[in-house]
């Protein structure tokens, strides 16, 4: 019996750890950051409180890249409206529907799915509860059949991505450059081939290599180890800048590419100069940034206006929704032609003189 | 970047490939070592991954509070082998089920870590254990600059051998195994025998979580082990309990995982989620086809009842 009690004991405390480990945010806490709109004072403080539920993609809260990101933008949601928050991390595929479930059972006013690979059970759960509104990051729902209540929070990552080609391919000194990849989805295959087509964009003779991390090269977006080797035989190659966008695999091979002498790293999803260790901030070049912060932080702010509508919405680098971190540490080492070359090319995106060259393209990974 | 196979295979540089595979292999062959002892007094562990994980964690923390990876190893491999004491005390004195036992340490280990991670972060880098790159050890194929824990790896095996084939204290641990009743007929302490070495098994996971900290990279992140310890697992079985086949079953999986990323980098014309996976097909055919029955310790799993 003795036993059973230990074990019992071992088993709740896990349990207990892993469900104290997301903090419900109170109100305003943190101080205003700059460059954020300040809070509105007429806006804010309806009579009950919105409740805005978050369920994370396979992978933690601190992912420190695109959970993390979703998460930060209804955290400042918290802050200038003065919502209440509360996230459900997946651990599995099957905790999806389990954990959208739970919000719906708690009458939460909006509920917002992170990851593509909740596209399927999102709309399922949104034709169960039509009166329920959804936000899903990097889903979008077309054609007759989608659903009314969910609004798709899409991302034109091909553009960050070729903002990030553009400035690797002009800082390459090998003329070889490399990118380790997580789980090919249409959002990371925007980022690859965008990144691709703008490196040949300024520089046609340059090699180019890259892997996707298979279904079975362990936990997707989570096996920094398998990003570190695959960053090690990028290297081998001569590979000198390498772009990692894969979660926790991708900043694997940014630690691996630390190691090294002369071998530049590019971030993803966001700023990753103020989420990775010290080590990585010294060879951080820049990273390809989605506002995933900035959707989310607008899904919850349209709620709270009551202005809420269902479809599809698309950030790009025309609304800031997209775009290039700053150089940080390396800002000496990029050269002016470089940024003039970079200023030229966000100037065309925006005018549309230069593509990406997956304007329009239904499934990037092919 | 499409190039036909042979040309592929033409270019692939085999030296680093099987560098990078034993590199990989590390960890998984610490586990299989871990289980290895703990198993062979009869003791199933299923914990491993766990503490692995709990070890890379600690390592991790403790490198960067005293700011040294000697002391993060010492502190790392030391929290492992906590953990492999409590399942050594609830399986061998309360003699509870050993798989259930290690599920449940496998689950705490995870909760801890993950809540510790957020309650503490890590933003820190860890200073890292070196690479063996002194002059002369630097070119030596194969072996040269890789990181320090794959040579432990590599003469722990040696000593593991060693151990269990040449000493006292090996026969002792495979009698326990096999037969406790006639070991304890002989004078052996049966349980004091697997407490030590469920522990030895500790330590070796706790070597293999170092290897994710403090080699691959200066940082922590929520389940980094990803499995390995399991493989680990599957590698002391394909090596029928013994540690020279563990790394051979081990490299049956990292060398075809190498090989895949290889393949992908230079881009051959197959689809890459087929070729990923390479590794569990290879394993497959081998089981299948080349591997004898593997015989597990005749006492295993079975608490011993004076």
């Amino acid at each position: 019996m003795k036993t059973l009690k230990t074990l019992s004991l071992l088993a709740v405390s896990a349990v207990v750890l892993a469900a104290c480990a997301v903090p419900t945010p109170s109100a305003p806490a943190q101080p205003q950051q700059p460059g954020q709109p300040a809070p509105t004072e007429q806006a804010a403080q309806p009579a009950k409180k919105i409740k805005v539920g978050l369920v994370t993609d396979v992978g933690s809260l601190d992912d420190r890249s695109f959970n993390a990101s979703a998460w930060e933008g209804v955290q400042r949601a918290v802050r200038d409206f003065g919502v209440e928050a509360k996230a459900i991390e997946s651990k599995q595929p099957t905790d999806y529907i389990k954990n959208i479930q739970t919000f719906v059972n708690e009458e939460y006013d909006l509920i917002i799915t992170v990851g593509f690979l909740m596209g399927d059970d999102t709309r399922k759960a949104a034709e169960m509860y039509p009166n329920q509104k959804f936000a899903i990051v990097d889903v979008g729902y077309f054609g007759e059949n989608a659903p009314k209540n969910v609004m798709g929070l899409l991302f034109a990552e091909d553009q960050s991505g070729f903002l990030a080609g553009v400035v690797a391919g002009l800082m390459t000194k090998s003329n070889v450059v490399g990118g380790v990849y997580g789980l090919a989805i249409p959002p990371v295959c925007r980022f690859r081939k965008g990144y691709e087509n703008g490196v040949k964009f300024v520089n046609p003779n340059a090699r180019i290599l890259g892997v996707y991390q298979g279904p079975a090269d362990g936990t997707p977006f989570n096996n920094p180890q398998w990003g570190a080797a695959r960053a090690r035989d990028q290297m081998n190659e001569g590979a000198d800048v390498i772009f990692s966008a894969g979660g926790t695999t991708g900043n694997g091979g940014l630690e691996e590419i630390a190691k090294a002498q002369g071998v530049l790293g590019i971030g993803v999803d966001q700023d990753q100069y103020y989420t990775l260790s010290e080590n990585v901030r010294k060879i951080l070049l820049t990273s390809a940034m989605k506002r995933v912060d900035q959707a989310t932080y607008l899904a919850v702010k349209s709620v709270v206006d009551g202005a809420f509508q269902g479809g599809n919405r698309v950030f790009d680098i025309t609304n800031d929704g997209i775009g290039l971190a700053p150089f940080h540490e390396l800002e000496d080492k990029v050269p002016q032609s470089v940024r003039d070359k970079l200023q030229e090319v966000i100037e065309g995106l925006k005018n549309g003189t230069i593509k990406t060259g997956l304007e329009g393209v239904a499934n990037p990974c092919e | 970047m499409i190039e036909s196979i042979t040309e592929v295979l033409v270019r692939i540089d085999y030296l680093f490939l099987l560098a990078t595979a034993l590199r990989a292999s590390t960890p998984i062959v610490f586990a299989a070592l871990g289980g290895i002892f703990s198993e062979r007094s009869g003791v199933i562990n299923i914990a491993l991954e766990g503490m692995m994980l709990t070890s890379a964690y600690v390592c991790y923390k403790a490198a960067v509070i005293f700011n040294s990876p000697w002391l993060g190893l010492a502190t790392g491999v030391l929290s492992a082998m906590v953990l492999a004491l409590l399942h050594g005390v609830i399986s061998i004195r309360y003699r509870t089920n050993q798989v259930v036992s290690g599920t449940v340490l496998n689950i705490f280990a995870a909760g801890i870590t993950g809540f510790l991670f957020r309650v503490l972060g890590a933003q820190e880098s860890a200073p890292y254990l070196p690479n063996m790159n002194m002059p002369l050890v630097r070119d030596l194929p194969l072996l040269g600059n890789q990181p320090l824990l794959t040579w432990v790896m590599l003469l722990m095996i040696a000593l593991t051998t060693f151990v269990l084939f040449r000493t006292r204290w090996g026969l002792r641990t495979r009698a326990v195994g096999e037969l406790p009743r006639a070991a304890d007929t002989a004078g052996v302490a049966v349980n004091r025998v697997r407490y030590v070495n469920v522990m030895i098994g500790g330590m070796m996971a706790g070597l293999g979580g170092a290897f994710f900290t403090l080699h691959t990279v200066s940082s922590f992140t929520p389940l980094m082990t990803s499995g390995q310890g399991f493989i680990g697992l599957a590698a002391m079985i394909f090596g029928n309990w013994t540690p020279l086949p563990a790394l051979l079953a081990a490299m049956l999986f990292t060398v075809p995982q190498a090989l895949a990323g290889q393949f992908q980098m230079f881009g051959v014309p197959l689809p890459y989620q087929l070729i990923s996976t390479l590794p569990y097909v290879l394993t497959i055919i081998t089981l299948a086809g080349v591997v004898r029955r593997s015989t597990p310790p005749a006492a295993l799993g079975v608490p011993y009842v004076k």
